[in-house]
């Protein structure tokens, strides 16, 4: 069964500039215990998705749609605010890029992580707490008896980011979502990370909707991977098939952008441009400005996202796309 | 290490054993004051046109060394010099006129410059704070600076806030030259900017500097983006720098234990799952606990973090010494490793 599951998803925010399509149908899904993650470079809306996926985009500055939009497959489409409440934090949580702003600064990370356990399993303070000395603990952060008192601005980056996991993983959920958990911290603390990370998932077989900028880090995690632009998904493979045999040329692009360390002084390569103007995007493909590969047919109508044989699917005339008349205006 | 006299280019930038602390808060007001160094003994060259790389963890003392050889950071032992003179922070009004000459580019560019400027005087305000030209001179550097990191002089009455971050960067670099300046700190100056940016930025200050002659002080925890970068670099730890020379030497010869955990910290595209299935540093606490205090107990700040430490380890004298010419190490157990 899929844990988590979104068919066509959209979000557009209304602004006197116009309206902005942040997402224009992204369908995901991922399986109990499976990585899933999402590349792409800021703005091209994957921080929406992942917080679309949590109901947590504030209605009244957003449009949210979907098909279909299931968690543990139970619909999401219906739920209330406050239904949501009881499934963030229990059945699926999430992980912010910044631990700084994602914590309460004038509250102890004891306190905090006992919320998880006080709000959703109802536990008294005393056992609340012994459980979240006992989530310290599985994160690696040594003398727990001592840091459950410590306040955020006590602990060091990479320590803020162990007690954010130690918080999503408390109640055991079957989903984390983690947007960019590691591109605040330094590379030593990172690698530190993202082994804590992978760990936690295959002890508790939790899936996870890793989301980050960064193909390296993507790699080192995912089992599936999807890469976005200009919120479309361009680009969907098992981890190694991506990497071993990209096909669309926005995620060459990105995997030449990932500096190896047995590169020699000199230039780096780089994709000219940058994303398209969200409330004005082009007529055509809207990687074609950027292409170095774009024919005429580009420029005027929209691919679909093909499929190319091992679960590969690619979006991009190049590599057998159709016209997608789907999101067409 | 005073033999660097075969290289034909002269030291823009230069300390001798300079050392940067600063006071703790006192536990109570009759409690001996107690110091972090930030910066110890450090001496090195940073040659005219170069670009130099500083490379540590945060909290390691880089940003604090680099503030010190634009005299913002008062040394409490050691000198610095800045084209062959001394830096002087007491010498306010000197310090200004050698000061017209570097210039330092930050992290994040959203922080470090007014939202609510237009580009226009963004770019612009170093050179009306000096008030030597006429409006129309300013304008039209102004316009030069913007249009050499690749902006149009169209976008100078945008304000700062609208730019994207990468070309939010790009406006901090025109700032830093439009005033001419020699010498450039960049400090992490793509950390904060997608992967895919990362390239633009850094292919952007390496035409500059070979335009312009530029040296740079470039401030990085990657090492692989400071290989493609730099010429020469320092590995700093705790305010000590553990190894320094040649960037390509030291990459193809890397000596000290945690130069050798930074090359390793380098994720790719290669390794995959196995990459990151080490298992994590055992002492990451540890680390994070000593952090501030460490420089000041004797021996080597790294041994307990080290792979290869040894009981010698706690009481011995680092010192930089000779691996091959331009290329130093403070570890002297790394050769019989």
């Amino acid at each position: 069964m899929n844990v988590f599951s979104v068919k066509n998803l959209r979000v557009a925010f209304p602004t006197p500039r116009g309206i902005i399509r942040a997402v224009e149908g992204i369908d995901l899904s991922i399986e109990r215990g499976e990585c899933l993650a999402l590349v792409g470079e800021s703005g091209c809306g994957k921080s929406v998705t992942s917080l679309a996926s949590l109901k947590l985009l504030d209605p009244s500055v957003s449009i949210v749609k979907a098909d279909e939009h299931t968690i543990l497959g139970e619909n999401m489409l219906d739920k209330g605010e406050r239904e949501m409440e009881s499934i963030r934090g229990k059945k699926a949580s999430m992980i912010f890029q910044d631990a700084l702003s994602a914590l309460n600064p004038v509250m102890s990370v004891g306190k905090q992580l006992d919320e998880v356990f006080t709000l959703h399993f109802h536990l008294k303070k005393r056992e609340a707490k012994a459980r979240s000395i006992e989530a310290l603990r599985s994160v690696g952060i040594e003398n727990p008896e001592a840091r459950y008192r410590a306040f955020p601005h006590e602990l060091s980056g990479g320590m803020r980011q162990r007690v954010l996991i130690a918080m999503a993983f408390a109640s055991n959920p079957a989903l984390i979502i983690a947007d960019e958990p590691t591109t605040a911290l330094d590379v030593t603390v990172q690698k530190q990370i993202l082994s804590l990370l992978s760990e936690m998932r295959r002890k508790n077989g939790t899936a996870l909707l890793l989301i980050s900028h960064d193909l390296s880090v993507v790699y080192s995690m995912a089992d599936r991977i999807a890469v976005m632009y200009s919120g479309r998904i361009v680009e969907e493979a098992p981890a190694e098939e991506l990497i071993r045999n990209p096909l669309h040329p926005y995620t060459k692009g990105l995997m030449g952008a990932v500096v190896r360390i047995d590169d020699k002084k000199g230039r780096f390569t780089q994709i000219p441009g940058g994303l398209p103007d969200p409330a004005n995007k082009p007529e055509g493909c809207y990687f074609a400005p950027r292409c170095a590969e774009a024919a005429e047919k580009c420029g005027k109508c929209r691919p679909k996202l093909a499929y190319t044989g091992g679960s590969h699917y690619v979006r991009c005339f190049m590599h057998g796309g159709e016209r997608d008349g789907r999101n067409e205006q | 290490m005073g033999e660097m006299s075969n290289r034909k280019s002269e030291a823009l930038v230069k300390t001798e054993h300079l050392s940067v602390r600063f006071p703790l808060k006192r536990e109570s007001p009759f409690s001996k004051r107690r110091y972090v160094n930030a910066v110890s003994d450090v001496s090195i060259e940073i040659f005219k046109g170069e670009a130099f790389a500083l490379v540590g963890e945060s909290g390691c003392g880089k940003t604090t060394l680099a503030d010190a050889t634009l005299g913002f950071a008062a040394p409490s032992a050691g000198e610095v010099f800045f084209n062959g003179e001394k830096l002087d922070i007491r010498n306010k009004k000197r310090l200004k006129q050698q000061r017209r000459s570097m210039q330092k580019i930050f992290q994040d560019p959203a922080s470090s410059m007014n939202p609510r400027f237009t580009v226009a005087r963004a770019v612009a305000e170093p050179l009306m704070i000096r008030r030597e030209l006429g409006e129309k001179r300013i304008l039209s550097k102004t316009a030069e600076a913007i249009e050499s990191v690749g902006l149009s002089s169209g976008d100078l009455d945008r304000f700062v806030s609208e730019f994207s971050g990468g070309q939010q960067q790009r406006i901090a670099i025109a700032r830093a030259l439009v005033s001419g300046a020699e010498y450039i700190v960049c400090d992490e100056p793509v950390s904060a900017l997608d992967v895919s940016v990362h390239a633009q930025i850094l292919n952007l200050l390496m035409d500059i500097q070979k335009e312009r002659g530029i040296t740079y002080m470039f401030i990085s925890h990657n090492l692989a983006s400071v290989r493609k970068f730099a010429d020469r670099l320092a590995i700093m730890y705790l305010g000590r720098i553990v190894e320094y020379g040649d960037a390509e030497k030291v990459f193809a010869n890397p000596m000290h234990p945690y130069t050798r955990m930074l090359i390793d910290s380098v994720l790719s595209l290669d390794g995959g799952k196995t990459a990151i299935n080490a298992p994590p540093e055992a002492n990451e606490a540890l680390q994070e606990e000593q952090g501030l205090y460490a420089s000041n107990d004797g021996g080597c700040g790294f041994r307990r973090r080290c792979p290869i430490g040894r009981s010698e380890c706690e009481s011995i004298k680092c010192s930089l010494e000779k691996v091959e010419s331009d290329h130093y190490t403070e570890c002297p157990y790394a050769a019989n490793r």
